[in-house]
């Protein structure tokens, strides 16, 4: 049974001088699970808010579209509400409690408070929400966050599902544990899913068909079996391990221990560490076992229970919402406020941000506003640059950029180092690794070596990436 | 007392709370007191004490603010300025002041019972849009308190907070914090509108989910409260007290003095009770 037609579909901002889309047609029929690809920006957010009639945006709108061969305008609120599900990517939980937030929507469909708790426990055994249940949202975890937010559509049970980078910010057991959910969940009930995302790999082995957009026009729909395949096969470039000379320290720590209440566990306990010039760091480990933590004590954001710090120069750390760091609205004001314009100058043209200048930075995309800020640290000029997961939310291009911009930097004698939990970005930055592990520094050596007798952190995979974005790219 | 139904908690709460702001007698303002600190020291643990002592100062401004306007009273302290200052007038301040930080004391203890989920309880029914709304409140307070401290690390990470800068520079910075906290906040506001609408925020009418029911521990706590509150209106009259021209007020009466404690002390005492019920079960495993 065909689910969803788009035809000759066109939309168009208010004010806008190019349009968003133009000409989309496409249809899903029950039990596809789609997954919708493309470069930042061109359209997939727009495309999937139009296909919800409460959230779409206002703008000039051409063609149309049919959910079920009804119009989508012509769909009653009720049937919209419940039969249409929206899973986006920040933003989703409005409610004190997790119980509230599940049952939201089936408040608002009016349903008896009996079969309320019905649904409630029947979504709670699914997805093992029960230890969750009575907690405050704002003590969840991120990934149990995202978790919340899709029983919260689910428990309603749509019958098209949109998802806009619901796993973009997750880290990799999260994010595995996430879509394993709504695979099973999907399956069960032949579900129909569009999902968009960037992380193309860990999706793909679930789709079925693949959308692929390219500045608002569809450029493929089609089994993803159906790929092209005379794309020329990019290799990868890998940095070479710089044998690194002895090179002075910048940040040495001996011994450091702490924990964040005086009867809770340690964090972090014996731990030493030493920061080189020029050298390019990754901190890896698992989520929760004091990466953040660490390079808060590292910045000295917060000050070490016990144990020595010894920096020689100054440190700056870029935070995971690179924006907090920014006081003006735009970023010409900020650059101004902070240095003379000889200064920073050369750093704009360097980071291709020359048209950017104006924008409020709100409006800046995930990529852009990273490199503002880092603009704005380098303005600082700092021994030690300091980066906590700054490839989370960005597509595969951006990343690729900001691997390149972190080897520069440590070439040019800075002292880098990024926790994350991305592998391709230690794999394209990091000269060194860092593992974290139970409160201790469980091995530090140089990345390729790592990499090289790791069986679980291995350079990733990204073949499928790269034959979409060169697809794209053409 | 935590898992009494919101209904009880309410009723308690206001009436508690009428009868310390209504009767200025110095029994009551210090029993009820010791009942609300009490009750936000097993609550809070020793946290309440540093609390007290912060309120303190505010407290003893209060209780000498009296004096200096409130010339009434038969005995004369000293002059000041021209004016008297009078014992009757500076023991109605103490106790004002008493009475200010007791009801303080309670309001926090609501504060720390009463979550969006009660009041959702509450309203839900009648006022499905109202409660969804303050549950959006409540949800917001934690939050804007941890976004606000992530962003101030944010400007520490880079060397920019007001560290070693006077009083006017950490002024300016503090309104800085708080401009950018809006700034996103309201950003963010857009995407949880759209959220909340996605699901079906804008649909009428609406039914209410809530997981308290009342239960014979509730009904019980009623059928005392109500019995506590008849005695006390009985001997309403020895509660007066009377500061001007003379402090005459009632010698309590035992069992006055046994209900009053009763009355305000029923929290902690609940609290205590299950505490120790939880430690002899716990022994007995």
């Amino acid at each position: 049974m065909e689910i969803l037609s788009c035809k000759a579909l066109g939309f168009a901002y208010n004010g806008a001088a190019q349009a968003a889309l133009e000409n989309i047609g496409f249809s899903l029929e029950q039990g596809d699970f789609v997954l919708l690809a493309g470069a930042n920006g061109c359209g997939k957010s727009t495309l999937l808010r139009l296909l919800k009639k409460e959230i779409a945006p206002h703008g000039k709108k051409s063609g149309e579209i049919r959910f079920k061969s009804t119009l989508l305008q012509e769909i009653s609120e009720k049937e919209s509400v419940r039969s249409i599900g929206y899973v986006g990517r920040d933003c989703m939980l409005t409610s004190e409690f997790v119980s509230a937030q599940l049952a939201f929507i089936l408040e608002s469909l009016n349903t008896a408070p009996a079969t309320i708790r019905l649904k409630l426990a029947e979504i709670c055994a699914e997805f093992g929400l029960e230890k969750l249940f009575s907690k405050p949202i704002d003590k969840l975890s991120g990934g149990e966050r995202q978790k919340v937010a899709l029983a919260s559509v689910l428990i309603a049970e749509p019958e098209l599902l949109l998802l806009d980078e619901p796993i973009s910010s997750l880290d990799p057991v999260a994010a595995g544990d996430f879509l394993a959910l709504l695979q099973k969940y999907c399956r069960r009930r032949n579900m129909t899913v569009l999902i968009a995302e960037h992380s193309i790999e860990e999706i793909l082995p679930l789709c079925s068909k693949l959308l692929l957009l390219q500045n608002g026009k569809l450029i493929f729909f089609d089994e993803k079996t159906a790929l092209p395949q005379s794309i020329k096969e990019q290799k990868k470039v890998i940095s070479s391990a710089k044998a690194q000379p002895a090179s002075p320290a910048v940040l040495e720590i001996k011994q450091l221990a702490h924990k964040y209440e005086r009867q809770g566990e340690y964090i972090l306990q014996n731990l030493s560490l030493e920061l080189k010039k020029g050298c390019c760091t990754a901190l890896i480990g698992a989520n929760g076992c004091g990466k953040s933590t660490l390079l808060k004590l590292m910045t000295g954001i917060l000050p070490p229970l016990t144990g020595k710090i010894k920096a020689s120069g100054k440190i700056c750390l870029l935070p995971q919402n690179a924006g907090d760091i920014f006081t003006h609205s735009s970023l010409h004001e900020e650059l101004a406020a902070a240095a003379p314009q000889e200064e920073w100058m050369p750093l704009v043209q360097r980071f291709r941000l020359e048209e950017k200048l104006e924008s409020h930075f709100l409006d800046l995309s995930g990529g852009e506003l990273q490199k503002a800020a880092l603009i704005r640290l380098l303005l600082k000029k700092p021994a030690l640059l300091m980066l906590d997961e700054p490839s989370s939310g960005l597509d595969f291009p951006a990343k690729k950029e900001l691997a390149a911009i972190l080897r520069d930097l440590a070439a040019e004698g800075f002292a880098v180092c990024f926790a994350t939990h991305d592998m391709q970005l230690c794999a394209e930055a990091a000269d060194e690794i860092i593992l974290l592990f139970n409160k201790e520094i469980a091995c530090q050596m140089p990345a390729q070596e790592f990499m090289a007798q790791s069986s679980y952190y291995r350079t990733p995979d990204t073949a499928a990436s790269e034959k979409i974005y060169t697809l794209l790219g053409s | 007392m935590e898992k009494r139904h919101p209904i009880i908690i309410l009723i308690y709460f206001l009436a508690v709370i009428l009868l310390t702001v209504c009767c200025l007698n110095p029994w009551i303002t210090l029993l009820s007191f010791f009942g609300g600190f009490g009750f936000w020291f097993l609550l809070e643990g020793k946290k309440a004490f540093k609390t007290l002592l912060a309120l303190l100062p505010f407290a003893i401004l209060a209780s000498l603010f009296n004096p200096l306007f409130n010339h009434q009273g038969v005995t004369i302290l000293f002059y000041l300025f021209g004016n008297p200052i009078t014992l009757e007038a500076l023991l109605y301040g103490f106790c004002a002041a008493g009475m200010l930080i007791a009801t303080l004391f309670w309001c926090f203890c609501f504060n720390r019972l009463f979550g969006s989920d009660k009041l959702a309880a509450l309203l839900g029914k009648r006022f499905p849009r109202l409660c969804m709304f303050l549950s959006l409140v409540f949800y917001f307070i934690p939050r804007l308190n941890a976004r606000l401290r992530q962003i101030h690390e944010a400007k520490k990470g880079i060397g920019e907070d007001a560290a070693g800068q006077g009083l006017k520079g950490r002024l300016k910075y503090g309104t800085q914090l708080i401009s950018s906290l809006l700034d996103r906040e309201l950003e963010q506001s857009l995407d949880r509108a759209a959220s909340m609408r996605a699901r079906g925020y804008a649909l009428t009418p609406r039914s209410s989910f809530t997981s308290f029911r009342f239960g014979r521990s509730d009904l019980l706590f009623l059928l005392l409260f109500v019995l506590i509150a008849a005695l006390l209106l009985l001997g309403h009259r020895l509660l007066s007290a009377q500061f001007f021209p003379l402090i005459r007020i009632a010698a309590p009466d035992f069992w006055l003095l046994l209900t009053l404690s009763a009355f305000f002390l029923l929290p902690a005492i609940l609290h205590l009770y299950e505490v120790m019920k939880w430690k002899s079960l716990a022994a007995r495993l």
